[in-house]
Formats: structure tokens, C-alpha cells, sequence
């Protein structure tokens, strides 16, 4: 018996009328991956949104650890209820260097009195070096992060998330725009966090998916279509016919 | 010797550039005549001013076209101090205000109207930083509010007369002649100004590379995002508005005594544009850029309007433009994108050369 960590209920968000997320319920078991597929515009960042706080629910509950967090503010929901996120595209600090872009998302020093006594003790540098190294940048850690390829800003964020030491990871299409070499390596990074944090990961790319999947649920105007492992919901013949198909323009 | 040189390479350019300036600035005195150290005096009131407002606008992204409204509140506070020396001032009594009234009283002695005009711009930034950073007032807003600030602060310096001698400002302020005491020689006054610019500067480097400076740089580099990693950026937003307030304030304090006179000339817009184009000429968010800037423009302004009395708005006008236009990220800054750049050609090199020398690089 595996534990939930995050689950789901009703929950739904409309924009002036627009159902963008309508009644889902979703259960994420702690330490695994759990992967959302669906097509453009189905609704799975907003489903993020809602969970990070950045949008407000019309209706529904976000149990995260048994609290309800639906509604709290973005602020809180990071530092205290402790879940990271990256987001759709590079979302970093252009222009500043990759070491001080994980230094600043390092927890624990979010307060202004915490960022008065902070130092860049031998434990804090150990930490950060650990974090470039398994984001690969580390020989990167002195240019600016305007100046890394497109897949490593992916990756840096990745790391930033990383040094939040979050409970929940969201990551949204980690691997968009990347090689086939660059998403093989980002699914090994990604598998490395399981187990220790609990991921959340939008992707579109189907070998990426089943690299990481441990369940995926599917994602259609706003509602859960289909939910099981990669096999299973691969099978589902209303997956392939609103999402699989539509990419592809042919079934797996 | 090797380590030296190593460390040598590794120090930004803008490091010389202030071990340079700081050096002449010490001599200066010896070099020139007294009536320009007590220009290069002034200048230096202006360059504590550049840098209260680099670190708000070169290092959080926030612009404020008002910032000379803090200035004047410290300038203002000096002068009254030596208005009310010997009783209500005649600007006062001729409005009928024969006693001084009761919350100048404390202004008598210069140290503590040195320390009022400190803290109160400092508390002003606070007060004014709660409404704006606390609600939803983004990016552009701050700007216009700043602006509209310096006008209304301008208007009512002009409007309440008998407390502030209206547009004819206050003069014959002393620097800082204590208990009745002599005042300052020009001299002294020079190396206590530049002693405390260098005080100021050591404080805002010091602030640069500490944490609160870098999430400063992530405000201005993407505020939203930081939002995500758990931070308040209004906290921090509020707190560096005080802080470059105060410093504002200080940069006020010690430049009226150095002109011996402020008028509402210093407080507006104009003087509040004035520094925001010091700091993009010089470069920003780099402090060095902050000095280079205000000294550079400063002492064209005044080169040029003693040599070429009747047009020298436009050559200074012309050349303004052209750095603007041609190095957006001004003198300082361009130098240090240039060594970075360099830096970085190298470092690549060099990796390349190892890789090609292991043989293929080691796949995953
Ligand atoms: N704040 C908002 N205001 C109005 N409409 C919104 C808002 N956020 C999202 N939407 C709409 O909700 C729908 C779902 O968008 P969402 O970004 O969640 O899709 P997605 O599944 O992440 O798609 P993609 O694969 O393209 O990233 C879209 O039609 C979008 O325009
Ligand atoms: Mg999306």
C-alpha cells in the first residue's frame, strides 16, 4: 500500500465562463511519478496553477498531506507546504549566473532576517556543487543564464526547483525543445528525484513519458479522460482518439 | 606570484576602475584650486545620490523619477537647521510667524537635524513603499507615482512659504559648524565627504553581493518567479526603498552645506531625471557605473558651459544621446560585458582543447 500525498477533489476553475479545468479528482502517491498527457490547451497547466496557488479555484479541494491549500498564496504554498515548480518554458533569472540562480531558490532563506545571516558556508557550496552536477551545468555555473543552450535553462530550472528541497515537484514539459539525446538525459534526472520527492510532470513527448511514467492520467477539455500506467492508458481507445491520434496523426 | 596573477584576471574591470578614481579623488585637492574641490565636493554629494538610487533602479529594476524628493528632504532639514540659529528667520516674520515654531526645534542642533534628515526620507520611503509594493502597483506605476511625487513635493515646498522660504530656497548654511563653533574648511569638508562616499560605496557593495542584493537582482530579473520559491518580494522591495531613501537623505545632508544654499531647483523632476541619466550613462547595477556617470556628466556640464557658454546644452545633449544610444548599458557596463564575454571565449576554449585532448566526450 502506497501513501497519497496530493488528492484532488471536484476541483474546477472557470475563466469568465470558460471551464478550463471542470471537476477532476486526482490522487498522486508519495515518492512516485505521475505524468499528465492531454492535448493543447486541455487545461494541465492551469491544473498546476491551481495547485501552486497562482489561480484561485471556483470550486473543489486541493488535499496536500490532508490540508486543504486550494486558495492559499504562492508564497506559502512553496515555503510551507513545501512544493517547487517549474514552469512551462525556462522561467529563470536571465541575467545572473547559474550558480547564483540555484543559490537563490536554496530553502530556508526566504526571510529577509534569513537572507541578513546567510553565508556561503563549505555545507551551503557542497550543496549548490551537488545540485550543478546532476543538472549538468556545472561546468556552466559562471555564465549568465541568458547565455545557456535552451535545454540546459530547462535544466537549470530543474535545479532551482531542486534546491527548494520541495516535498512535490511539478515540472511543466521539462523537455520541450530539447534533443532526443537532452529529453533521454532530462527523463534519468527526473527518475533520480522519485522515491526522495513526488513528481507531477506535464509532457507531450510519448517515449519521454514512458521512460518516467509510473501513472499517467489524461487530460481532456478540463476533465480527466483516461487514468492508469503508460501501457494501460495507451491502450484506451478514447486517448488515442482525442490526444494520441491528433499528435500523431496515427495511433502508437 | 602565479596566484596573484590568477586573481589578478578573475577582478572585474570595474574593481581598477574604482581603485583609480578613489586614488585621484584623495589627491585631487593637491592638484587643483580650492573653488574645484569644492565642485568635485558637490559632485560628490550627487555621486552618494547616484548610488542610493542605483541600488533601487540598477538592482531591483525599480525606477523612480521622484528620487530628489528624498534628496531634499535631507537638504532642506541642514538648511532650516542654520535658518533657526538666531531666532524665526525673516522669511518667517515677515508671514507672522515670529516664534519658530515647535517641530523645528530639534532641527538647532546640525547633528540631529543631520540624523532627521536621514531618517526622515528613510521613513518616507516606508510609508510610501507599504502602499505601493504592498498592493498589486507593478513595474511602470512605481515610475508615474514617483514622477506625479516630485511635482506635488515641489508645489508644496513652494506653497508653504513661511516654513520653507518658497522657490528662493534657503541659504547661507554652514558646513557644520558645531556649538557655535567655526564651520569646516572647504578642505576638511571635502575629505569628510569623501569619506563618507567611500563609506557609502564599501555599504552598497557590500549589499550588492549579499543575499539580500541577489534577490534585489531577482526582482528586477523576473519578480514573478520568485514569488515561487517562497519569497515576499514586497518585504524586500520595501526594505531597499528605505535603504536607498536614508542614503538619498545623506547625499542631501552633506550637499547643502556644500553649496551653502538649497532651493526647490534641487527637489523636482528635473533634478530627479537628472541622476536616472548619470546612472544610464555610467552604467547600472554596477556602482562604479553610478560614479563614473555622475563625475563624467558633471564636470562636462560644467567644462562645457565655462567654455562654451552659449551652446554647450547641446554638445552635452548630443553626446548623452549618441552613449545612450550606441552603449545601452552604459560606459561601466559595457566593459564589464566585454570581459565577461572575453572571459568566456576563453573558458570555452580551454574546455574545448581538454575534451579534444581525452578524446569523445563521454556519453551518458
Ligand atoms: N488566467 C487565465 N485566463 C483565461 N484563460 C485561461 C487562463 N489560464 C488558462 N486559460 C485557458 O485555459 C485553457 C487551458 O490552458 P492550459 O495552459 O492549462 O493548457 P495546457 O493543457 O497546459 O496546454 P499546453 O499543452 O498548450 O501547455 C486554455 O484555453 C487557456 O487559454
Ligand atoms: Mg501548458
Amino acid at each position: 500500500m502506497s501513501e497519497t500525498l496530493l488528492k484532488i477533489e471536484n476541483l474546477s476553475v472557470s475563466f469568465s465562463g470558460f471551464h478550463a479545468v471542470s471537476e477532476v479528482d486526482l490522487s498522486v502517491e508519495r515518492g512516485k511519478i505521475h505524468v499528465i498527457i492531454g492535448p493543447n490547451g486541455a487545461g494541465k497547466s492551469t491544473l498546476m496553477d491551481l495547485i501552486t496557488g497562482k489561480t484561485k479555484p471556483t470550486e473543489g479541494k486541493i488535499l496536500y498531506n490532508g490540508t486543504d491549500i486550494a486558495g492559499k498564496d504562492p508564497g506559502m504554498i512553496a515555503s510551507k507546504y513545501k512544493i517547487g515548480r517549474k514552469f512551462q518554458g525556462p522561467n529563470v533569472f536571465d541575467n545572473m549566473t547559474v550558480y547564483e540562480n540555484i543559490e537563490i531558490a536554496l530553502k530556508g532563506y526566504t526571510s529577509i532576517r534569513k537572507a541578513f545571516t546567510y553565508r556561503r558556508t563549505e555545507k551551503v557550496k557542497e550543496k549548490i556543487k551537488k545540485i550543478l552536477n546532476q543538472i549538468q551545468l556545472y561546468d556552466q555555473r559562471d555564465m549568465m543564464a541568458t547565455e545557456l543552450a535552451h535545454g540546459q535553462r530547462q535544466w537549470l530550472e530543474i535545479g532551482m526547483v531542486i534546491a527548494q528541497s520541495p516535498e512535490l515537484i511539478i515540472l511543466d514539459e521539462p523537455a520541450a525543445g530539447m534533443t532526443d539525446v537532452e529529453t533521454y538525459k532530462t527523463g534519468e534526472m527526473v527518475k533520480q528525484l522519485a522515491g526522495k520527492h513526488t513528481l507531477i510532470v506535464i509532457e507531450h513527448d510519448m517515449d519521454f513519458v514512458e521512460q518516467i511514467a509510473d501513472t499517467v492520467t489524461v487530460l481532456h477539455q478540463g476533465k480527466v479522460l483516461a487514468e492508469g500506467s503508460f501501457a494501460e492508458v495507451k491502450k484506451n481507445p478514447e486517448v488515442v482518439r482525442v490526444y494520441l491520434q491528433d499528435e500523431n496523426g496515427e495511433g502508437f | 606570484m602565479k596566484n596573484i596573477l590568477q586573481s589578478m584576471k578573475h577582478t572585474k574591470v570595474n574593481r581598477y576602475i574604482d581603485i583609480v578614481l578613489l586614488i585621484f579623488l584623495l589627491l585631487f585637492p593637491l592638484i587643483v584650486k580650492e573653488f574645484r574641490v569644492e565642485m568635485m565636493c558637490r559632485y560628490l554629494c550627487y555621486v552618494i545620490f547616484a548610488l542610493s538610487l542605483d541600488l533601487l533602479w540598477g538592482y531591483t529594476g525599480l525606477l523612480s523619477l521622484g528620487h530628489a524628493v528624498l534628496f531634499g528632504m535631507g537638504g532642506y532639514m541642514i538648511g532650516l537647521c542654520y535658518q533657526i540659529q538666531s531666532g524665526a528667520p525673516s522669511f518667517m516674520t515677515r508671514e507672522g510667524l515670529t516664534e519658530i515654531p515647535w517641530f523645528y526645534l530639534p532641527l538647532k542642533n546640525p547633528i540631529a537635524a543631520a540624523v532627521i534628515g536621514i531618517v526622515v526620507p528613510a521613513v518616507f520611503a516606508w510609508i510610501l513603499g507599504s502602499f505601493i509594493f504592498s498592493s498589486k502597483i507593478k513595474g511602470v506605476f512605481f515610475t508615474i507615482i514617483t514622477l506625479a511625487l516630485a511635482q506635488i513635493f515641489k508645489d508644496f515646498i513652494i506653497n508653504i512659504q513661511k516654513y520653507t522660504n518658497g522657490f528662493n530656497g534657503l541659504q547661507g548654511v554652514k558646513r557644520f559648524a558645531i556649538g557655535g563653533g567655526e564651520q569646516l574648511g572647504k578642505i576638511p569638508y571635502y575629505y569628510l565627504v569623501l569619506f563618507i562616499t567611500i563609506l557609502v560605496f564599501l555599504f552598497c557593495m557590500w549589499f550588492a553581493k549579499s543575499r539580500v542584493g541577489k534577490v534585489a537582482t531577482s526582482i528586477r530579473e523576473n519578480e514573478a518567479r520568485l514569488e515561487f520559491f517562497g519569497y515576499s518580494a514586497s518585504h524586500f522591495k520595501i526594505l531597499i526603498f528605505v535603504i536607498s531613501g536614508a542614503l538619498a537623505g545623506l547625499a542631501g545632508v552633506l550637499y547643502t552645506p556644500a553649496t551653502s544654499s538649497i532651493t526647490t531647483e534641487d527637489i523636482g523632476i528635473a533634478a530627479s531625471t537628472a541622476v536616472v541619466v548619470w546612472i544610464a550613462v555610467g552604467g547600472r547595477g554596477n556602482l562604479t557605473g553610478a560614479v563614473v556617470g555622475t563625475l563624467i556628466i558633471n564636470w562636462a556640464q560644467s567644462l562645457l558651459s565655462e567654455h562654451f557658454a552659449s551652446y554647450w546644452q547641446l554638445i552635452l545633449g548630443a553626446v548623452l544621446f549618441v552613449i545612450i544610444f550606441f552603449i545601452p548599458n552604459g560606459i561601466v557596463g559595457q566593459l564589464l560585458d566585454l570581459q565577461h564575454r572575453v572571459q568566456m571565449a576563453k573558458k570555452r576554449k580551454i574546455d574545448f582543447e581538454d575534451t579534444a585532448g581525452v578524446g569523445k566526450e563521454a556519453e551518458l
